[in-house]
C-alpha cells in the first residue's frame, strides 16, 4: 500500500531530518555537550561568515576558488568532450589516441601533485592543472562510450532518410549519446570539486581550501567547518545546475 | 499546396548475391517490378527479406548483379525511395513534427510534415514525444515520414509486424489506400501471409537465396478476407513456405512466368 501525500508536505518531508539535526546541534552545543573547540555551533558558523564577508575576504577566496574550479573544469571537458567526439566517430583517432589515454588514465590525478608542484609551483596554473586533468577522464570516457553506444539502427535510419555527416552528427548521433554525455559532466563535475579541495589544502595561498589550512593554524574552528560548508554549497549548486541541464536536454526521455 | 501525383519506378534485380562472412544470404536473385506495383515478400526468418530492401535502398552493396532502377543502374544511396522499419526507429528526442521533417529542406519542410501527418490521421500529435505515442501511432508517423519525401519507391520491412491484429488491419487499409493515391511503387516484406494477399498485387517468397515463388494475386480490391479465393491462396503460399502438400488440388509452380493460379 502506498500512502498519498499532500504536495506541500512532499516538499518538506526531505528536509525533516536535516532540520532536526541543525536543531540539535544547537542545542547540544549550548548546553555545553559539544565543546567549542571539537565543533564550533551552527550560530557561531553564521556569525565567523558575516565577519569574513565584511572583511570581504570570504568573498575573495570564494570568487577565486570558483574561478579555479571553472576554468578547470571547462579546459579538461572541452578536451575530454573532443577526443570522446573524434575517438568515438573516426576510426582513425580512435587507434591513434584511444589506448593512451585509457592509459594516462588510470594515473590518479592526485598523485601528481607533488609532480605538479615542482612543474608550476603553487600558483593558479598548479590547481587548474589539475582540475582540468580531473574532469578530463570521465567526460573522455562517457562521450566516448555515448557515441559508440547509439543505435545503429538509427544511424541507418538516418542513412536511408538521406542525413550525412553534418546532420547525422547533429540530428542522429549527438542527441543519442547526450544522456551519456551529461553523467560524465555530472561526475565530473564532482572530481572538479574534489580535486579543488585537496590542492587547496595541500599547496595555495588564496581560495577556500587555503582559508580553511590558515584557520587550523590559529585554531579557529568556526572558519574550518565554514570552509566545508561553503565546499558543500558549491558541490550541491553545481548538481542543481547540471540537473537543470539533464531536465532540459533530456526532456523527451521520460 | 496540393499533393504532386507521384509516379511510380520500375525496379530490376539482376542475380544479386549477397554474402556475410562466407555465408551466402542471396545467390542470383532475379526481380523484376512495374512501375507502380505492390509487391509483398514472405518468407522464413534470416531468409534474407531485410538484406534485399536494403540493397535496393542503397544501403548496403550486393556481391554480385546489378540493381536498375528505370533502367539507371544505382550506385550509393537510393534517393527516391524510403524505408519504413519494423521497430519504427524514430528519434525519440524530437517532436512528432520534426521526426516528419527530418531530411527535408527546410523551405515549407513544416506545411508538408503536417500535411504528411493528417494523411495518416495524427494532424493532433504534432507536439508530441514518440515515448507518449501508442505502437500503431508510431508506425503511422514512420509512414509519414517516409511518404513527406514523396518517394517513387517505398520499402516497408515488416512495417506492422509488432502491432496487435485491429491495428494491423486499420494500417494496411490506409497504406493501400495512401498506395492508390499516389501510385508509387511499394515492396513490402511481411510474415503475414494473410496480409501479403489482402494487400499486394503479386506475393513473393524467398528460398535459399532465390525467389522460390512469384504469386500474382487476382481479386479486386478491396479484398474481403471472407472470400474463399483469398483463403485459397494464404494457404498456398503457407503451404509452399512449409515444403509440404497443399490439401487444395492447386499447387503453385515454382516456375515464375505461369503461376498456377490465375
Ligand atoms: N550486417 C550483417 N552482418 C552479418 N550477417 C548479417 C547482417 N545482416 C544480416 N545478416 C544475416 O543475413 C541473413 C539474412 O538476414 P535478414 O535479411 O535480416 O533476414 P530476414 O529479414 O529475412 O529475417 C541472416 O542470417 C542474418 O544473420
Ligand atoms: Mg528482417
Amino acid at each position: 500500500m502506498t500512502w498519498r501525500l499532500k504536495g506541500s508536505v512532499e516538499k518538506v518531508l526531505p528536509w525533516f531530518i536535516p532540520l532536526l539535526l541543525l536543531i540539535g546541534w544547537q542545542t547540544l552545543s549550548w548546553m555545553g555537550t559539544i565543546p567549542e573547540r571539537i565543533l564550533p555551533a551552527p550560530t557561531q558558523i553564521i556569525v565567523a561568515a558575516y565577519e569574513l564577508m565584511g572583511t570581504g575576504e570570504l568573498y575573495d577566496h570564494m570568487s577565486i576558488s570558483l574561478g579555479r574550479a571553472l576554468a578547470g573544469f571547462l579546459i579538461g571537458g572541452i578536451i575530454g568532450f573532443l577526443f570522446g567526439l573524434f575517438n568515438g566517430i573516426f576510426r582513425f583517432a580512435d587507434l591513434l589516441f584511444d589506448t593512451s589515454i585509457q592509459m594516462l588514465r588510470n594515473i590518479p590525478h592526485l598523485a601528481l601533485i607533488p609532480l605538479v608542484i615542482l612543474w608550476f609551483g603553487i600558483g593558479e596554473t598548479s590547481k587548474v592543472f589539475l582540475v582540468a586533468l580531473g574532469v578530463l577522464f570521465p567526460v573522455y570516457i562517457n562521450t566516448y562510450h555515448g557515441i559508440k553506444s547509439v543505435d545503429k539502427k538509427l544511424i541507418e535510419m538516418g542513412k536511408a532518410y538521406g542525413l550525412k555527416g553534418k546532420e547525422l552528427f547533429f540530428h542522429v548521433i549527438l542527441p543519442g549519446a547526450m544522456s551519456s554525455i551529461l553523467v560524465g559532466i555530472r561526475f565530473s563535475l564532482g572530481v572538479m570539486w574534489l580535486t579543488l579541495i585537496v590542492a587547496e589544502t595541500i599547496s595555495a595561498q588564496t581560495g577556500i581550501g587555503y582559508m580553511a589550512m590558515n584557520a587550523r593554524e590559529f585554531m579557529q574552528m568556526d572558519v574550518i567547518v565554514l570552509s566545508i560548508v561553503i565546499y558543500a554549497l558549491f558541490g550541491k549548486l553545481s548538481d542543481v545546475i547540471a540537473r537543470y541541464f539533464e531536465g532540459k536536454l533530456l526532456k523527451w526521455d521520460r | 499546396m496540393k499533393k504532386v501525383e507521384t509516379q511510380g519506378m520500375n525496379v530490376s534485380l539482376n542475380s544479386i548475391e549477397k554474402r556475410y562472412d562466407q555465408r551466402n544470404v542471396l545467390e542470383g536473385l532475379d526481380l523484376k517490378i512495374e512501375e507502380g506495383e505492390f509487391v509483398a515478400i514472405v518468407g522464413k526468418s534470416g531468409c534474407g527479406k531485410s538484406t534485399l530492401l536494403r540493397l535496393i535502398a542503397g544501403l548496403e552493396n550486393s556481391n554480385g548483379g546489378t540493381i536498375e532502377l528505370d533502367g539507371n543502374t544505382l550506385s550509393g544511396l537510393n534517393e527516391q525511395a524510403r524505408m519504413m522499419f519494423q521497430d519504427g526507429r524514430l528519434l525519440p528526442w524530437k517532436r512528432v513534427k520534426d521526426n516528419v521533417c527530418l531530411g527535408l529542406s527546410s523551405a515549407g519542410s513544416k506545411e508538408k510534415a503536417i500535411q504528411a501527418l493528417e494523411q495518416v490521421g495524427l494532424k493532433d500529435r504534432l507536439d508530441d514525444y514518440p515515448s507518449q505515442l501508442s505502437g500503431g501511432q508510431k508506425q503511422r508517423v514512420a509512414l509519414a515520414r517516409a511518404l513527406v519525401h514523396d518517394p517513387s519507391l517505398l520499402l516497408l520491412d515488416e512495417p506492422l509486424g509488432a502491432l496487435d491484429a485491429l491495428t494491423r488491419i486499420e494500417m494496411q487499409g490506409l497504406i493501400e489506400s495512401l498506395w492508390e493515391q499516389r501510385k508509387f511503387t511499394a515492396i513490402l516484406v511481411t510474415h503475414d501471409v494473410e496480409e501479403a494477399v489482402a494487400i499486394a498485387d503479386r506475393v513473393i517468397l524467398i528460398d535459399n537465396g532465390k525467389i522460390s515463388i512469384n504469386q500474382p494475386i487476382h481479386l479486386p480490391r478491396p479484398r474481403q478476407r471472407t472470400n474463399p479465393d483469398f483463403s485459397m491462396y494464404v494457404e498456398e503460399i503457407l503451404a509452399r513456405i512449409m515444403n509440404r502438400k497443399s490439401k487444395n488440388h492447386y499447387s503453385i509452380v515454382v516456375n515464375q512466368e505461369s503461376p498456377i493460379i490465375s
